[in-house]
């Protein structure tokens, strides 16, 4: 067992381990620099194709780089194109609000003064009938200019909802007083349910919900039927239902009644413009509840405000 | 812009005689943003389109895009680290891991990832499915509906192209199951997330944008 | 570069580790015992090996690495500064003994320094070390008993020695001196110690010469280094470090320096021969297998029960690579727990059956070695079994399909064709319950194998345990030993290594006398041996035959080269004789021709010895005289010594001996005398000359002393009446212990007790690995079962909401256990039969004195335990289940 290396051998090896580690040291930089610019590469190629707006992640592995990709993609889709887009979206939208203030609004408030000065002129019998419906048909108008802004401004956000804890009674207690006459006008039995529910929901835009509903109800309900409003309280959302005794809306059309404009077909016989609904979705939405709806043909239906009760 | 699509998907199990067309040439295309409801009788194929579409399976022929990538064109591996990424799951039975707590529940698909949590985003979610006072919890000392919220909450925290939801009220009853239902639809619109489920409920089914029906395999309504 | 989730699926795999609670516990017990199995191997291996080192030492005569040799005192206080010495210890060379008593032993006088004795093994039990400046002595008990000291201390000792040794001033002196301590003699070391103070030493040597050769009053330097690789460099290292060399003896700067040879990596690995290492790999293939058995059982059970687990990890992300690290990491924590108990358990057992063993080797001493390594050894080879075990439930994990995963239950799917056809069966002839139990463990076959694999195991190594042990054959072990009470020889005799026959080993009368004089002796004979110069002819041909088997090609043609050749062209080569008495001749096992004329010198007569082979059966070429053949044997007288180039004659033969010049040797002074082969015979090994090499005669008593002129008594060989036998035992003991240490004896009994004891290491130590291994299928088992039943809770609450009993749940559990249990009963008992024989053949094989008997004693002893098992172990685990209410069990599966 003799291990001993005669010096100038041993010398020898040494020198070539020497050389051998300096290989080594300068494969290994080679190698780091080489991924280095492999890796920079991927990146620049990675910010073109952002800035084109073609970005689309290429790997799925364990690898930083690809969970770098995810990261990237989340990021556009969530802020900078969004971002553009919803920026563009809100100015056209602020521009059809300033328009339809200024150019309809006041028309619309002059057609409904002159309509009324019109009134109070003494008129034939027949024409005073015209004048009314003038007036009437003005104030419907102005209705729909005042509903359709409302929704644009809450749809942009320039007006946002304060939803807090409150009593869901008072606000019941004010819908039900307004329609109260509207239903007996029409010879519609309005009943509502007593309740001690919270919720978390914003009262006034809540109560232009409602009100929209409960319109919506009696508009639809035929002369002698009735119109309920209840409350059923869920664990985690308080649902305030308005049943009517309507036609009913068939299946197919039940998702598409809560969009923008959209008039059922069978319902061309009935005043309204299809915002009504789109803007209680919107309510709803806007304060963490959500609006649907249940109905068959001929069974009438009902709508269900789902407000959420907080923790 | 359609973050998943499906073109002409077939599912064929066995072969001869024995063959089951599961699907059968589906064509589907969700929108981003969209909740779309896929109802259909069991053994109507909707579990396994809904495999098809996670990636937990693959077609026999067709193909099925989500968010711009091919998934047949992934390996095992890459579909399994894709599903982590770009798909969230619900599930009947909740699926949770049982000897996480609830935040290691949610946070998992990220941490799987290696990368830390949005906390602001993570917040948000957990607060509005109403989770904060569990999150230190095992799943199996919360009710069914709350294990359902906590997989409802780990499927939306790593902000998933689509989340994928199997029968999410099949355990319910059926006032759990409208709450559960009600967060499904407010986490869809609040967080504009891609929702798609798979029912045999159609009042359940209602809650959606969109309903698709699917009969012996194929889509027959499109509403 | 990687994303970072390691620490999350640390987290996942260490919870969902601690979820299982059972199956850690198994899995722990499981990795111990395996660990034990590897640990306690190692310990004996290596204690073996570490025994064989510290024997080697005692033959050396100690431990330290390396020694300069002849010194000043100036030289090693120069010496022993340097850097690369660890330790180092001094000794004074004064004279040696050597005439009676102390003719027969070597037996040196000197000062070692304190730190130096135990390196020498002269560690005084009583007493001290000489103090400096008294007339102190210390010794060890044989060099008292030879001068008929009792040992006491304050003893007044008086010896003489020779100091000068090997110079022409060879002198004797006398100290006297009290006995200060000492110690017990070792009969492995070779040298004994006489221990004196420095100034006595000192003085001593001032009577010397001084002479150049002598080596009283010189210092030999013992050193140690850090380690012992390369000793020599080191040792030549310290002399250039200080200007000496050891290369040119004519240079005076030269000094003689010695390795110990008992370091060298040729000794030790020579304690391990081809067979031991065979023997030590198939040990570790049966434990790794052992092993695997019941951790891949463990994982796999555990695995299959978390499948929905892995397979919803699988759905949310986690990639097959890290379920696979999953399992990894929980076996890996498991093992953190298991091995050190293993380590730990191995160590003790291993500890205890060491000494079974080394009771058995001839080994003197038991070391047990406490080797680092062998830990590490255990635990990496452990962990090696472990990770080996877990790889393949590790890929069931990465393998699982999410969607299978979701709604896997144990038993579906996979299984196929065959499982279906028995459902149909069962189907139509209604449901029994054996039938249930059967149809269960068919559900997970690998588990079922595994099990009964793991049961098997054990139960066929305590079988074969109990075969070989059993079978190993009193009568053809007795059968190489001469029929005969007892022998009684020089020491060396009896001690198998090194042992070569000479007038120094011979037993003088006095001690035969002393012996018969013990009485109730029936039968007695002496056998001499060779103790002179003697020669026999032999055909170039047969030299080359005997001697090739104990030399190289280049050797033998040297050896023969320097043989004299008779005018015939015969060569004169050694030969060994007996010459017996007629006892021991009625002892030879005669093969052919008469042994009568032995007896009679006149008729010249020589008996042939034919070796036999360990099955005692002769081997025909092991010698060349046929009967009738003429044996000619040259009784040297004188012998002379010439070179070969030259032909000179050597004058100083120990001086040609060392020198490099070929010399040979021939007789010069002689008798032949010729004799006729009457007899070809077997001597017994135990009378023989006990080692072979040169070609063996035998004589008769009378003509052997009448023509070698000599007779020294190898044996004296007696039987004794059965009433004296017992008496004549302890007498011997006693004499040969404390009266005469030099002779020793062997007695049936003896045999019998040597035969006993291989036997009950045998038995030992396979009740000590099919124990163990037992218990890992003991331990299997109950794994088994349990998580079958665990997993199984809401499956019974099912089969109770329909309508069976708890009895009749009981009653098809108990089945099932008893399947795992009657399987391996079946299995074993197949085996047995079946495999039995041929293993017994090969055993045969390997031990000459085993004969095969088919035995399922084991399997008999063991079955009613194995039946309590398969009965207990279900219902036990059932009581846990069973406390609480079917509802309940239903309920919690949903949650």
């Amino acid at each position: 067992m003799v291990w001993a290396i005669p010096g100038r051998y041993s010398e020898m090896v040494g020198k070539i381990i020497l050389a051998l580690l300096i290989l080594a040291a300068v494969a290994v930089i080679l190698w780091d620099r080489l991924r280095l610019r492999h890796i920079l590469g991927v990146l620049d190629g990675m910010l073109d194709q952002a800035v084109r707006g073609s970005f689309q992640e290429e790997s799925f592995d364990e690898s930083r780089l690809s969970a770098l990709e995810t990261k990237l993609a989340h990021y556009l889709s969530a802020s900078v194109v969004s971002a553009g887009k919803l920026e563009e979206e809100k100015e056209k939208i602020k521009t059809l609000i300033g328009d339809l203030s200024h150019q309809i609004k006041t028309p619309v408030a002059n057609l409904l003064l002159y309509a009324q000065l019109l009134g109070e002129q003494p008129l034939p019998e027949e024409s005073r009938a015209y004048t009314a419906a003038l007036e009437s048909q003005a104030e419907k108008l102005q209705s729909l200019v005042e509903d359709l802004v409302k929704l644009s401004r809450l749809e942009t956000g320039i007006l946002t909802l304060h939803p807090c804890l409150a009593q869901l009674a008072p606000v019941l207690e004010d819908v039900m007083e307004q329609f109260s006459s509207k239903a007996v006008d029409k010879k519609i039995t309005l009943h509502c349910a007593s309740t001690e529910e919270t919720a978390v929901f914003d009262p006034k835009w809540t109560e232009e919900a409602l009100c929209n509903l409960l319109d919506n109800a009696i508009k639809y309900t035929p002369a002698g039927g009735r119109v309920a409003v209840e409350i059923v309280p869920y664990q985690l959302f308080c649902c305030v239902r308005v049943r009517d005794d309507g036609p009913g809306i068939p299946e197919e059309e039940q998702a598409k009644i809560f969009q923008r404009f959209y008039r059922a077909p069978g319902a061309h016989g009935v005043e309204g413009v299809g915002i009504g609904l789109y803007l209680v979705r919107q309510i709803a939405q806007d304060q963490g509840g959500y609006v649907k709806v249940d109905s068959q043909v001929g069974k009438g239906a009902s709508f269900s405000l789902f407000l959420p009760r907080g923790q | 812009m359609s973050i998943l699509q499906t073109k002409n998907l077939r599912k064929i199990y066995g072969s001869g005689e024995a063959e089951v067309r599961a699907l059968d040439g589906v064509d589907l295309s969700v929108e981003k943003g969209e909740f779309v409801s896929v109802v259909g009788t069991s053994g109507s194929g909707k579990s396994t389109l809904l495999h098809m579409l996670g990636g937990l399976d693959r077609p026999t022929s067709g193909s099925v895009v989500v968010d711009g990538k091919e998934l047949s064109s992934l390996k095992d591996e890459a579909l399994t680290i894709f599903r982590r990424r770009k798909i969230g799951f619900v599930f009947q039975n909740y699926n949770l891991v049982p000897v996480l707590s609830v935040y290691e529940n949610i946070v998992l698909p990220m941490e799987l990832d290696g990368h830390t949590p949005d906390y602001a985003y993570l917040d948000r979610i957990i607060e509005t499915l109403g989770l904060q006072s569990k999150l230190g919890n095992l799943p199996n000392n919360l009710s069914g509906g709350q294990q359902q919220r906590v997989a409802i909450a780990r499927a939306l925290a790593a902000k998933p192209a689509i989340i994928l939801a199997d029968e999410p009220t099949g355990n319910l009853d059926s006032k759990t199951s409208q709450d559960v239902m009600g967060l499904l639809k407010v986490t869809s619109q609040k967080f504009a997330q891609t929702i798609v489920m798979i029912t045999h409920n159609e009042e359940i089914a209602q809650m959606a944008d969109r309903i698709i029906r699917i009969e012996d395999g194929r889509i027959v309504v499109r509403g | 570069m990687k994303v970072s989730n390691r620490k999350c699926i640390r987290r996942l795999g260490f919870r969902s580790m601690k979820a299982a609670r059972t199956r850690n516990v198994i899995a722990i017990l499981a990795i111990a015992l395996t660990t034990v199995l590897f640990t306690s191997l190692f310990t004996i291996a290596a204690s073996i090996n570490y025994s064989f080192q510290q024997e080697n030492f005692r033959q050396a005569g100690g431990d330290m690495h390396g020694t300069i040799k002849n010194l000043t005192w100036e030289q090693v206080e120069e010496l022993r500064d340097d850097p690369l010495i660890v330790e180092s210890g001094a000794r004074l060379f004064l004279g040696m003994p050597e005439d009676i008593p102390f003719h027969k032993s070597h037996v040196e006088v000197s000062y070692l320094e304190p730190q130096e004795a135990p390196h020498q093994f002269c560690v005084p039990e009583v007493g001290s070390l000489p103090a400096e400046g008294t007339n102190q002595i210390a010794t060890d008990t044989h060099v008292l008993s030879l001068l008929g000291i009792e040992p006491e201390i304050g003893a007044e000792v008086s010896f003489s020695f020779y100091i000068d040794i090997g110079t022409p001033y060879k002198k004797l002196v006398t100290y006297t001196g009290t006995l200060s301590g000492w110690w017990t003699y070792d009969t492995a070391i070779v040298a004994n110690n006489i221990l004196l103070p420095r100034s006595a030493v000192e003085e001593l040597a001032a009577l010397g010469s001084g002479d150049e050769m002598t080596l009283t009053g010189k210092w030999n330097l013992d050193l140690m280094f850090k380690n012992a690789l390369h000793i020599r460099e080191d040792v030549v290292q310290v002399l250039t470090n200080h200007g000496y060399q050891t290369e040119d003896n004519s240079q005076p700067n030269y000094l003689n320096i010695g390795v110990n040879w008992g370091y060298s990596g040729v000794q030790l690995s020579e304690s391990f021969d081809a067979t031991t290492v065979i023997a030590i790999v198939v040990i570790l293939l049966l434990i790794i297998f052992t092993g695997y058995l019941i951790i891949y059982n463990v994982f796999q059970i555990s695995v299959t029960n978390d499948i929905r687990f892995y397979g919803l990890l699988k759905t949310i992300g986690t990639t097959g690579r890290q379920l696979k690290r999953i399992v990894r990491q929980q076996a890996l924590l498991l093992s953190l727990a298991g091995i050190p108990l293993g380590l730990i358990g191995g160590f003790l057992i291993g500890n205890k059956l060491t000494p079974v063993i080394m009771n058995q080797l001839s080994y003197k001493n038991t070391f047990v070695s406490f080797n680092p390594l062998i830990f590490l050894g255990a635990a990496l080879f452990a962990l090696f079994t472990v990770f080996l075990s877990c790889a393949r439930p590790g890929r069931m994990a990465a393998k699982v399909s999410p969607v299978e995963a979701v709604r896997y239950t144990e038993g579906s799917g996979k299984t196929g064709g065959k499982k279906a056809k028995a459902g149909k069966r069962s189907a139509k002839n209604g449901a029994s319950l054996p039938k249930m139990a059967w149809a269960n463990l068919g559900r997970s076959r690998s588990r079922t194998v595994v099990t009964v694999i793991s049961l098997t195991l054990a139960l066929v190594l305590a079988t074969l345990t109990y075969t070989v042990a059993n079978g190993f054959d009193m009568d053809k072990y007795l059968q190489t030993k001469a029929n005969v009470d007892f022998i009684l020889g020089d020491a060396s005799y009896f001690q198998n290594n090194n042992y070569i026959f000479s007038g120094d080993t011979t037993i003088p009368e006095t001690v035969i006398d002393e012996v018969n004089a013990q009485g109730g002796i029936t039968d007695s004979g002496r056998i001499y041996g060779t103790t002179s110069d003697m020669e026999e002819f032999v055909t170039e041909e047969w030299y080359r035959t005997v001697w090739s088997k104990w030399n190289d090609p280049e050797t033998l043609d040297l050896m023969v080269e320097d043989m004299e050749r008779t005018e015939d062209g015969l060569l004169a080569d050694r030969v060994n004789l007996y010459g017996m008495e007629d006892f021991p001749l009625s002892l030879l096992n005669v093969l052919d021709g008469d042994l009568a004329p032995l007896s009679d010198p006149s008729q010249r007569a020589i008996a042939a010895v034919y070796n036999t082979d360990d099955y005692n059966s002769t081997e025909w070429d092991s010698h060349w005289a046929k009967l009738g053949d003429t044996v000619t044997i040259r009784y040297v007288t004188q012998r002379e010594y010439f070179y070969r180039d030259t032909g000179e004659i050597v004058e100083d033969v120990d001086a040609a001996y060392e020198g490099d010049r070929p010399f040979g040797s021939r007789a010069v002074e002689y008798r032949d005398v010729d004799y006729t082969v009457c007899a070809i015979v077997n001597v017994p090994m135990s009378i023989s000359y006990r080692y072979y090499g040169a070609d063996q005669f035998v004589l008769g008593a009378e003509q052997f002393v009448q023509d070698s002129g000599t007779d020294g008594i190898m044996t004296y060989i007696y039987d004794t009446t059965d009433e004296s036998r017992v008496d004549m035992d302890s007498f011997l003991t006693a004499y040969t212990d404390s009266v005469q240490p030099l002779y020793d004896y062997e007695s049936r009994e003896t045999y019998e007790a040597e035969f006993e004891g291989f036997q009950g290491m045998f038995f030992t130590m396979g009740s000590a690995l099919s124990g163990i291994v037992g218990l890992v299928g003991v331990l299997n088992f109950i794994n088994a079962v349990l998580t079958g039943i665990l997993s199984r809770k809401r499956e019974f609450a099912v089969l109770q909401s329909v309508g069976m009993t708890g009895k009749q749940l009981k009653t098809m559990l108990v089945c099932e256990g008893l399947y795992y249990t009657v399987l391996s009963l079946l299995l074993c008992l197949l085996l047995t039969v079946g495999v039995g024989p041929l293993v017994g053949g090969a055993v045969g094989n390997i031990l000459w004195f085993f004969s095969y008997h088919l035995t399922v004693t084991p399997i008999l002893v063991v079955l009613p335990l194995f039946l309590l098992l398969g009965v207990l172990v279900p219902l036990w685990t059932y009581r846990v289940v069973a406390r609480r209410t079917i509802v309940e069990r239903l309920r919690e599966m949903d949650a």
